[in-house]
């Protein structure tokens, strides 16, 4: 057995071990399955939340991008390094009070706590899970690729043990496991990273001189327009690169789910920092990479390889190894958290919501497995036959779901007057436009990228609805008292809490009233 | 500087410079953050 699969295999084990260690530890309530029964501190928080949004993507797709495009792909990371601390600060308090104030376990239900309607959660489900399942079919991919590079063995056979490591590993347990997997992981993927960093920067003799070696195979790499200057001038896509990462974030449901199980609202502040420090060390190391792969290894036949084969190439058999574990870390960390939120919505938001309300918690876990299982399936048909581009599909899934979440996160928290039909509007505003954008080819003719578009109209949405409709539909007093509080700095009162059963009720059965 | 044109250096430390001081200014905005946990444990 190669050193690297003799890695892959011991970090499987000690992956699994940690899971198992968590979902022993954890609470086997909903909100202890789900959340983790709120008890994450500031490093996990961080780490959990800035691994599960840099996925199999930042070693596959950046690594690509910037062999291709040279100094244009850092956009997407310059974006990138701030969207941990922008969603911390911005959402991470506040949602983690107004989830606890509405008893709130998952990231959909809350935006249907918020915004009292059945239709809010029939919406934001479904699209959710359309985008989920593309954004986790790219790291089913990205782990298929993997495996064939390290062990020589074909794609789709590749592909299959990939998508079972997964899939088995998110059978594993609930959030708590997600949780301190993703935190080892994390750490991992920054010694990956930076390992493999400076091994690259010292096999093309320097940073400065590895610039100056990409300029005399193409200057157009050093700037910041692409490799034929094509991107010159064309505001609207680095403005779509600079916010898909960065601003789009904050849309994400498995990823603002971390601030619901945060242990108190006060940890999104050291938690923000922990997350700016972890996105400068690591992201820029994949963009760098892939561009001084163009020295090191200038006829690659397929881009998406650069990372996997510079570190082949430039570091020792076993520290290939932790590479290839690290890779596997950013794909998992990723594909456990959205299969487990995928899991979730299809059982909680769908199931229980609208078709069982009286299901268990084994009927639960059930119909999150086989949610997982038929992800996985269909997953695998499409990738191992006509597998798409990483770096597409995942830019694609994460823009539809910043436009179509964006607002309705951030003004569930900052705006009172924002109202059901305002989230409405703004999550089907937000979803059409972004993919109809996209796939009627108009990025290319008007130089504007899909997410600039989606953010906008799903925003304009936002506004025009829940203003137009403050008569017919004012935000219900209940709300309003618990956004008061959640504005507040101080403990959340024990009567909101108290109370909390009765309130949910009501607040079914007026939503009930309203449809 | 570092064998890149000045537009891409001033990019590349500049955005990242944004950041840090964002987070900065995040850490001076919310340290009365500290007295809710405090209210919180007593």
């Amino acid at each position: 057995m190669s050193f690297e699969i003799l890695f892959l295999v011991i970090y499987f084990v000690a992956m699994a071990g940690i899971g198992v260690w968590a979902m022993k530890r954890g609470k086997q309530d909903a909100e202890g399955f789900l959340l983790g029964g709120r008890s994450l501190g500031p490093g996990v928080t961080a780490l959990r939340l800035q691994s599960s949004s840099m996925s199999g993507y930042m070693f596959i797709g950046a690594g690509s991008m910037g062999y291709t495009q040279g100094y244009f792909s850092m956009w997407y990371a310059l974006g990138d390094l701030g969207g941990g601390i922008l969603n911390l600060s911005v959402l991470g308090r506040r949602m983690r009070k107004l989830s606890q104030i509405l008893g709130s376990i998952t990231s959909i239900e809350y935006l249907e706590h918020r915004y009292p309607s059945k239709w809010i959660r029939l919406i934001a489900a479904p699209v959710a899970l359309f985008c989920m399942f593309f954004y986790v079919l790219a790291q089913f991919i990205a782990g298929g690729r993997g495996l064939e590079m390290v062990s020589g063995v074909s794609f789709p056979v590749a592909l299959a043990i990939a998508i079972g490591v997964i899939v088995l590993y998110t059978f594993l347990g609930g959030y708590l496991a997600v949780a301190y997997t993703d935190f080892v992981q994390a750490i991992i993927m920054v010694v990956g990273m930076v390992w493999i960093l400076v091994a690259t920067l010292m096999a093309v003799g320097g940073f400065t001189k590895g610039n100056e070696a990409v300029g005399e195979i193409n200057p157009n790499l050093l700037t910041m327009w692409g490799a034929d200057l094509g991107y010159q001038g064309q505001w609207g896509v680095i403005l779509g690169a600079l916010l898909v990462f960065s601003i789009g974030y904050m849309g994400w449901p498995h990823v603002v789910v971390s601030h619901m199980a945060m242990k108190k609202p006060s940890v999104a502040r050291t938690a923000g920092v922990y997350s700016l420090i972890f996105n400068l060390l690591f992201i820029p190391g994949p963009y760098l990479v892939g561009m001084f792969a163009l020295i090191l290894l200038p006829n690659l036949a397929n881009p998406e390889t650069a990372i996997f084969e510079v570190a082949d190439a430039v570091l020792p058999t076993f520290a290939v190894g932790i590479v290839m574990a690290a890779i596997m870390a950013a794909i998992m960390s990723t594909a456990d958290a959205l299969l487990l939120q995928a899991g979730t919505i299809a059982s909680q938001d769908i199931y229980a919501r609208f078709i069982n309300r009286k299901m268990n918690d084994a009927q639960m876990v059930w119909v999150s497995r086989i949610t997982v299982l038929a992800l996985a399936i269909i997953g695998y048909a499409i990738a191992a036959f006509d597998p798409p581009a990483v770096a597409a599909v995942v830019i694609f899934s994460t823009t539809v779901l910043g436009s179509a979440f964006v607002p309705s996160y951030i003004c569930a928290v900052w705006w009172k007057k924002a109202n059901a039909v305002g989230a409405i509007s703004s999550m089907i505003a937000g979803t059409l436009v972004s993919v109809l954008w996209q796939v009627s080819g108009a990025p290319d003719a008007t130089g504007i990228d899909p997410m600039v578009t989606g953010i906008l109209a799903s925003t304009a949405a936002m506004i025009i609805g829940s203003l137009a409709s403050q008569k017919s539909h004012p935000v219900p007093e209940h709300i309003g008292r618990a956004l008061d509080e959640t504005a507040k700095i101080g403990p959340i009162p024990k009567k909101m809490l108290i109370d909390q059963d009765a309130l949910l009720a009501s607040q079914a059965e007026m939503a009930g009233r309203h449809e | 500087m570092f064998g890149l044109p000045a537009f891409t250096t001033m990019v590349i430390i500049g955005v990242p410079a944004l950041w840090v001081i964002y987070t900065g200014v995040f850490l001076w905005l919310s340290r009365g953050w500290k007295h809710e946990d405090a209210e919180e444990q007593r």
